[in-house]
Order: structure tokens, then sequence, then C-alpha cells
């Protein structure tokens, strides 16, 4: 896995698709040349399969949440844990 | 992570969430640390369940109003205990007194002062959203995504992600240094992410690298040829126990492009890969030998309330940002 000094660089175009979400790709070149820099980047990215949870508009803390809820009138669902689940848990 | 794919990818549970509730999301490290009023508020409210007062953990799931009045409290991730959990608190809610209920019977007022177990973004700062999987080796000298076949472990296939803080200065260095002619990132900036962010962190929270464990760490900023404000990022980490039984060896490649201000940038991209090897004391279940670990880097948005979310290393935050100490 030795990258290639780099007589050219891949458009930062074709690095449009990766959004956390979209649908990543199967597989990638495994060496990591500009070349290959978009399709590695994509196959990182959370696949839709792995995302439906964010689905759910998550306040990232709860006394955000708690100034929604009392604007709007409803209960709060807190999901606490040791560390963040929006983050590396 | 494992609610994250069962109750919380369940239509019916999305659908309750959006409707009926205002979901949140928090870190219990911090909020029973915390002695703002936004600690206070949720030590109440844990109080009032089965995790008590003290210094113990308080995560699970909890129902309450905003008043802090606890509804309910699950910490079981059966889907058929989760939505009893969920219907019996909505029962409650709807049992309370009417005027208790209505939009703007509650007033929270802005939180005035926050204490040292908060941290909010870099201001001027950039994040950077840490994507990563485990790979395996395929056909025709591919890497493929692995799947729950390829790993004994429960999710520790699916991708996991946390986040980069990089300060106003240090990107501010990081663009002279582009526009120069090129050379090394701050230091702090790659060993903050050699400590702390190449990492095997797809099983939960990982044993972070000491200082002492980096063998070596090099990240370079250069201009693109006849690309005006697009950048190339080269680097190389390689990272180990004393002992070897866990490390991490790590080529990284990425491009930045400024936006139009040509102060900032508009696209981060970053991929370091490499393999991994061994495990940490919470991160059980890693797969033997030395096996692909990919972990790619993006742009984060302050919009995105995720975004936001400090970096899982940020415990002791000025240690996160002077990796040397």
């Amino acid at each position: 896995m030795q990258f290639h000094h780099l007589a050219a660089f891949a458009p930062l175009a074709s690095l449009g698709a990766l959004a956390q979400g979209d649908a990543a790709p199967a597989g990638a070149p495994a060496e990591l040349t500009p070349e290959n820099l978009p399709a590695l980047h994509a196959l990182m990215q959370p696949r839709a399969d792995e995302t439906a949870w964010l689905d759910i508009p998550w306040h990232a803390d709860l006394w955000s949440a708690r100034a929604e809820a009392a604007r709007t009138g409803k209960p709060i669902y807190l999901w606490e844990m040791d560390g963040h689940p929006l983050g590396c848990t | 992570m494992i609610d994250r794919l069962s109750t919380f990818s369940d239509p019916g549970v999305i659908e309750l969430l959006k409707t009926k509730f205002v979901p949140a999301t928090d870190n219990d490290w911090y909020n029973r640390r915390r002695t703002d009023a936004a600690g206070r508020f949720f030590m109440e409210v844990a109080k009032q369940g089965p995790r008590g007062e003290g210094d113990g953990t308080k995560q699970g799931h909890y129902i309450l109003t905003a008043s802090g009045k606890l509804l309910g409290f699950n910490n079981n991730r059966s889907l058929e205990r989760r939505m009893a959990f969920i219907e019996d608190a909505l029962a409650k809610w709807e049992a309370l007194p009417a005027a208790e209920r209505a939009p703007g019977a509650v007033e929270v007022p802005e939180l005035d002062s926050r204490d040292r177990y908060h941290a909010d973004p870099p201001e001027g700062g950039i994040v950077l959203v840490a994507s990563e999987r485990i790979l395996k080796r395929a056909a025709g000298g591919t890497l493929a995504a692995c799947g729950p076949d390829d790993h004994d472990h429960g999710w520790g296939h699916l991708a996991a992600v946390d986040r980069v803080w990089i300060r106003k200065g240090e990107w501010e260095a990081m663009l002279a240094t582009a526009n120069a002619g090129g050379g090394d990132v701050p230091t702090d900036v790659a060993l903050r992410l050699a400590r702390f962010h190449l990492t095997d962190f797809t099983r939960g929270e990982p044993p972070f690298w000491k200082r002492d464990e980096v063998r070596s760490s090099a990240l370079r900023i250069e201009p693109i040829p006849a690309e005006k404000g697009r950048f190339r990022l080269i680097g190389k980490a390689a990272m180990a126990t004393a002992d070897g039984v866990r490390g991490y060896e790590a080529d990284l490649l990425g491009a930045v492009q400024l936006d139009t201000s040509g102060t900032r940038p508009a696209r981060f991209d970053l991929v370091a890969l490499g393999d991994h090897w061994g495990e940490g004391p919470f991160t059980r279940g890693a797969r033997p030998g030395k096996t692909p670990l990919g972990i790619a880097f993006r742009l984060g948005d302050l919009e995105v309330a995720a975004d936001r979310v400090r970096p899982q290393a940020s415990h002791w935050l000025d240690g996160y940002y002077h990796p040397e100490r």
C-alpha cells in the first residue's frame, strides 16, 4: 500500500459523492494513489444501510433538545452513552 | 453501536421518534461531571431512575419532560422491550395535565456559562469527519469492505465515525505553508492525527497512542502545480506499543480545495490506509494478525448537529490540542 508521488492529481470533482450516507462501493484498488483516492475515500464512508438511524433528527446535546421540547410541547427521548452516540462509541 | 442497526433502524421507532418526541443524544462521560445548568438538569433527571445519584455511569435511554420529570428509563436492546418502554412513557406523557404539556409551558434559558466538561468546535478552525472500516484483500488486488461473515464480532465490520478538530491558527499555518511552496503541516496536527485518529475505533473507544508509541509521523501539504487553490496532502505514520502487540502503519494521501475566498477549505479529503494489528481492553475481538484498516477524513459541516460532537480523544482538551504533552 505504498503511495506514489504525484505527477498528476485526481480531479476533486470526482470526490463529489463522498458525503455520509451515500452508497459506498463494494471495493477499491488497494494502492493509495491520486487516481484511486476517490474510490478509497468512498469505500470508508458509512453506507445507506448503516445510516437509517440518522433519519432521526437527533440533537447532539440534551440542553438544546430541552429548549425544543419546551417550545414544541413534546417529551424528550434521550440516548445517553459513555462516548457520544453520534460519535466514536 | 448495535442500537444504531437494531432499534433505531426500525421504521416504527424512527417514525415515533420523529413525530412524538424531541430526540436527543449526549455523552454521559461529560454530563455526569458537568456542574453547570445542563449538567445539573441531567443529574436531576437521572437520579429519578435506576441509575440514581453518585459518580457511576448514567448511560441508558431516558424519556423526560422539558421540566425534568422522568417518564421512563430503559437500557435493554430488545426491540420489543424498547417499544414497550416508549409506549409506556408516551402514555405517562399524555396523562400529564394539558397545561404542563403545552408549548411554552416551560422556559428554558440560554446556557450562560459552561464548565470545563463542555467544549465547542474551535472558533475559526475546521472540523473533519473521520470514517473508518476494516477491509479485506479481494480479487484482482483490490480492497473490499468487510461484512458480518468476515469478522467474528457483532458490528466491527461497520463504518465507525469520529471527528477531528483543527484550530484556526493551525489551518492558517497549513495554508501559508502550502502557498509558500509546501512543507510539513504543524507538528500538533500531524501528531494529533497519529495519536488520536489513526486508531482502530471500529469496535468502540480504542486506547489512544501514547506519545512514545508514535514511531514516526509525517504529513506534508503541497500546492498542485498549475491548479490554483488546490493542495495535496502526503504522509506516513507508524504507531506501535512497546511490546509490539498493537500497531498501525499507514500511508496518507489527500486533497484540499479552497473556497472562493481563498482562505477556507471547500473540500478536505484525506485517506489513511495500512495494516493494523492488535486490540485494546475495551475493543476486544480484533481480527488476528495484520489486516487492512482504512480511515477517510472529510470536511464536517457545523450546521449538522452530529458534526459538532467533540472528538472522542478530547476528554483532556488541552492534551488533545497539544499532543506532544
